[in-house]
């Protein structure tokens, strides 16, 4: 037998709580090529200075730097809504009302978090 | 049969003896969040200290045993959590049962490449300090 397939993303009429839950799987998949990242940068530190140089000057061109306050901004939400789903699986937080404003105070938290990022990394 | 010694059973998927394989995937999955929830931010706020120091310093730094524990720890977990992730979309999205074997075949063999690879650095990380 095979298991019905979950309803395509353009059937969903857009809203708070599905745009939230598609975005908490695109902002996964952020945070695993933040880890690939990381994997990067330890792999260029275990290789010496001149190397770890090179790894830091391609960094810092502009264009990485944007994907790098991207990846960040998709670690922060994936954590943020992340404790959300795990008070979910407590059984707590179901009321539509509890569901909007937990997803719109991670929206302002995730915004908030990024711009600071910004301002002092 | 558990394809793959995944936990998600993708050959009898609406067999209630596949049920142990959800749990254990819904369990796997919150436990790596957990100790992700503690060790990210960890990471990120010694990302924002190390950022000024010399190759070295940093060696010092990160080399060090605890650090490099944690860092071992919060990569594994990662890439487990991702994997487990991604092998969640795959089922939602991805018909075909073959296809979707393949695809978590070969998401699970990159996963561990990308893993041995990082823990292969943080060894030798150590090592230099």
């Amino acid at each position: 037998m095979q298991k019905p397939l979950s309803p395509h993303l353009q059937i969903y009429k857009p809203q708070l709580t599905s745009i939230l839950s598609i975005l908490h799987r695109l902002t996964g998949l952020g945070f695993t090529v933040g880890l690939i990242l990381t994997c990067a940068w330890l792999y260029a530190l275990s290789k010496g200075p001149d190397a770890y140089g090179n790894f830091c000057s391609w960094l810092n061109q502009p264009f990485v730097k944007a994907i790098i306050y991207l990846i960040l901004a998709s670690v922060y939400y994936h954590m943020l809504n992340g404790i959300r789903y795990l008070v979910w699986s407590l059984g707590k937080g179901f009321e539509l009302s509890s569901v909007y404003s937990s997803g719109w105070i991670i929206c302002a938290l995730v915004f908030v978090l990024t711009v600071l990022t910004m301002c002092f990394v | 049969m558990d394809y793959l010694r995944s936990s998600i059973c993708f050959n009898c998927f609406n067999n209630v003896l596949c049920m142990k394989s959800f749990t254990r995937h819904y369990v796997l999955q919150r436990i790596t969040a957990c100790i992700l929830l503690a060790l990210v931010p960890w990471f990120l706020w010694k990302l924002f200290f190390l950022k000024d120091l010399t190759h070295l310093e940093i060696i010092k730094n990160i080399g060090n045993l605890n650090s490099a524990l944690l860092l071992f720890i919060m990569l594994i977990s990662g890439f487990y959590h991702g994997y487990l992730g991604i092998q969640t979309i795959c089922i939602d999205y991805i018909p075909n049962p073959k296809s979707r074997i393949a695809v978590v075949f070969i998401v699970r063999a990159m996963f561990s490449i990308l893993s041995v690879f990082g823990i292969f650095s943080l060894i030798q990380l150590v090592i230099l300090k």
